[in-house]
């Protein structure tokens, strides 16, 4: 698979457009959808059941995936698709407890040992799943860990790197949750997903394109953490100098990588940015009118949809994941 | 008067597909899920017939939809009634709004306000008398006569049961494979329909019933060889807590039902966090059970059997269980 190495743009946006414009192929995204089921589930499309709503808006539940988050997807297709000289080495990445859990699942189907370097934030459900299905858990300070992402080395990691967002094999596994999407919602007008490094967005963002360019898909981020938002407003790949750490932990990163900068400029319409307070709120909602669980990256993508930057018509909220302490979830729905 | 197990009111598959057609009209089809750590755990593999995800958050309003279209024309002008300060208000007020029909719930006093206001938003009438559901029944059995109402039974009602049954086509149609279907036990409606819906599609599904152990009425019943009433009940979770089940649903789960299974209340609650922490779906204590009988290993079958845990509804009240604490 080629990979680019691109560089930000300048902050002018004069460059020509395309110069540096990344693009998944779509035959890559279609031959990750013929494989992506010898992991993953297809998971349903619902409504949400609230009529006050700006728009309509519709769940896509990968909250239900086996490992409770969207990200096996794009794991077993980036292990799937690694040259078997590679794989038998062993695998690794660095996560916030969702994509961990992805690459440990694909590397125990593929029968090859995992570690994972984990970022601090992981709440303890994510850590004992992880453990579960086999890893080796290292767990490091957030900094340390985004820049292992960057640097694609750790020191104390071993075997091949499965970086957890921006290569295209785990994007197009990503991508086939937007072609489900499309399935079950044709006339769909807006599709709107956690941003963390931009893996689940621009991969849906990317199936869009191919099939029904018209729809809009736009990231949300919590307040606490939101450079993409601050990199549209500047033209450019931005940190975000204000970063706080939340229960909002599967979403929301230090900077917008040059990479995935490349794809998002062009593929997503925008990002929202949404309180904490928003987040508890679409989490209580969800929970009480439809009857799952999402964690703060899943129900930040619902708050978005809720305050109607969406737009109108229908919009698919993605609920990317559901791995949140049960304790912390009931203690935040439980206030009013 | 109990009703001998040789006249179980024969439903034949067809009734089941008229109903499906009436019911699928309004309500949903709901998803059947896969649980890797419930299939680990157990060697079986399953599905989970997500009916929290039904209209008004579990699958009672499957049954109402189809009691209605049997009504008179006259009875439909005078409108439904019925007792309950839980699912069955909700299902019976759906489908009553579907049908543009008058209902009338009837509630006991202290019923939690938000299934009080619940039940408004679908257009009941909520009228609130007496502390328990004895009394609150009894109002609605003199509302019924003073005001010419039809009354709903919440289970012992072969055309609501058939209604109920819907949800066995639905399995079926998802995951023709089924050798078991685990289903929760309160009344009997449900299992009572999905029970005989499933054997019409294929004779060889076995049907396991789970009640809690703390007020085992059915159980009880069908040991007996007749309908007993519970003199003194425990279980305290809503839908299972039933004094006496239904004479017809008695006969149809004597007939159909291959095994029913008991846990207590404390270990369908575990359950009920259980699922909430691993399969991220909200549980309503009723619709955890099947999940603690296959966790605690009461269900026996072959490894590998294919099997679907009915999780009736999702209609919890999240606060009250903050502290991951039964009571």
């Amino acid at each position: 698979m080629k990979k680019e190495d691109v560089t930000p743009p300048d902050a002018t946006l004069a460059t020509p457009a395309g110069s540096e414009r990344r693009i998944i192929p779509f035959e890559l995204i279609e031959d990750a959808r013929k494989h992506v089921y010898e992991a993953a589930v297809r998971t349903p499309l619902v409504r949400l059941n609230y009529s006050e709503a700006p728009c309509e808006i519709y769940l896509k539940l990968e909250n239900l995936q086996p490992i409770g988050s969207f990200k096996i997807r794009g794991a077993y297709n980036a292990v799937r698709l690694m040259p078997a000289s590679e794989r038998s080495r062993g695998v690794w990445t660095v996560s916030a407890g969702n994509a961990a859990q992805g690459v440990a699942l694909a590397a125990k189907k593929a029968g090859v040992p995992c570690k994972v370097l984990v970022m601090d934030t992981a709440p303890a459900t994510k850590l004992d799943s992880i453990r579960r299905l086999g890893a080796e858990i290292l767990k490091a300070p957030f900094d340390q860990c985004w820049k292992a992402l960057g640097d694609r080395r750790h020191p104390a990691m071993s075997g091949t790197f499965v970086h957890p967002f921006e290569d295209d094999e785990f994007i197009a596994g990503n991508a086939s949750a937007g072609l489900e999407i499309l399935e079950d919602l044709p006339d769909v007008d807006a599709v709107v997903a956690a941003f963390g490094g931009g893996g689940l967005s621009c991969g849906i963002a990317c199936a869009m394109q191919a099939r029904k360019p018209g729809v809009k898909v736009f990231a949300a981020e919590p307040e606490t953490a939101s450079p993409l938002a601050r990199s549209f407003a500047m033209g450019s790949a931005q940190d975000f100098p204000d970063w706080k750490a939340s229960w909002v932990d599967g979403c929301g990163g230090k900077s917008v990588f040059p990479r995935m900068w490349a794809l998002a400029r062009h593929a997503l319409a925008g990002s929202v940015v949404v309180t904490l307070e928003e987040i508890r709120r679409a989490m209580k909602l969800v929970a009480e009118r439809n009857h799952v669980i999402a964690e703060g990256a899943g129900a930040c993508a619902v708050a978005a949809a809720l305050g109607g930057k969406c737009g109108g018509g229908k919009v698919v909220a993605v609920v990317s994941g559901g791995n949140i302490d049960l304790s912390k979830f009931l203690e935040l729905v439980s206030v009013a | 008067m109990s009703t001998p197990a040789s006249v179980v009111p024969e439903v034949k598959l067809s009734d089941f597909q008229e109903a499906a057609k009436v019911v699928s009209g309004f309500a949903y089809h709901t998803p059947l899920l896969t649980s890797r750590l419930l299939s680990e755990r157990t060697g079986f593999d399953i599905r989970l017939k997500a009916e929290m995800f039904q209209k008004g958050g579990s699958y009672k309003v499957r049954g109402p939809m189809n009691k209605f279209r049997h009504l008179s024309h006259e009875q439909r002008e005078r409108g439904v009634i019925c007792s309950s300060a839980g699912n069955h208000a909700q299902g019976v007020a759906l489908a009553a709004g579907r049908y543009k029909m008058r209902a009338v719930v009837v509630m006991a006093k202290n019923a939690t306000q938000s299934k009080v206001d619940a039940t408004r938003a679908y257009g009941a009438e909520v009228v609130q008398h007496g502390m328990i559901w004895d009394e609150a029944n009894e109002k609605a059995k003199q509302l019924t006569v003073e005001r010419g109402l039809t009354y709903i039974h919440p289970f012992d009602d072969i055309q609501l049961i058939t209604g109920q049954g819907t949800l066995g086509l639905e399995i079926y149609e998802d995951f023709p494979q089924v050798d078991v279907a685990v289903v929760p036990i309160g009344g009997g409606g449900l299992i009572s329909g999905v029970s005989m819906a499933l054997k019409a599609c294929n004779p060889r599904i076995k049907i396991i019933g789970v009640e809690s152990s703390d007020g085992p009425g059915m159980k009880k019943s069908v040991e007996a060889g007749r309908v007993v009433t519970l003199e003194k009940i425990d279980c305290i979770i809503d839908g299972l807590r039933v004094k006496r089940v239904g004479e017809t649903t008695f006969s149809i789960v004597q007939r159909f039902v291959d095994d029913i299974v008991t846990l207590p209340d404390k270990e369908i609650f575990d359950a009920m966090i259980w699922v909430m922490s691993h399969c991220k779906l909200v549980v309503e204590g009723a619709a955890a059970a099947p999940v603690a009988a296959l966790l605690h290993g009461l269900v026996k079958a072959p490894s590998g059997s294919k099997v679907v845990c009915v999780l009736s509804g999702g209609n919890v009240n999240l606060e009250q269980i903050k502290n991951l604490k039964w009571n």
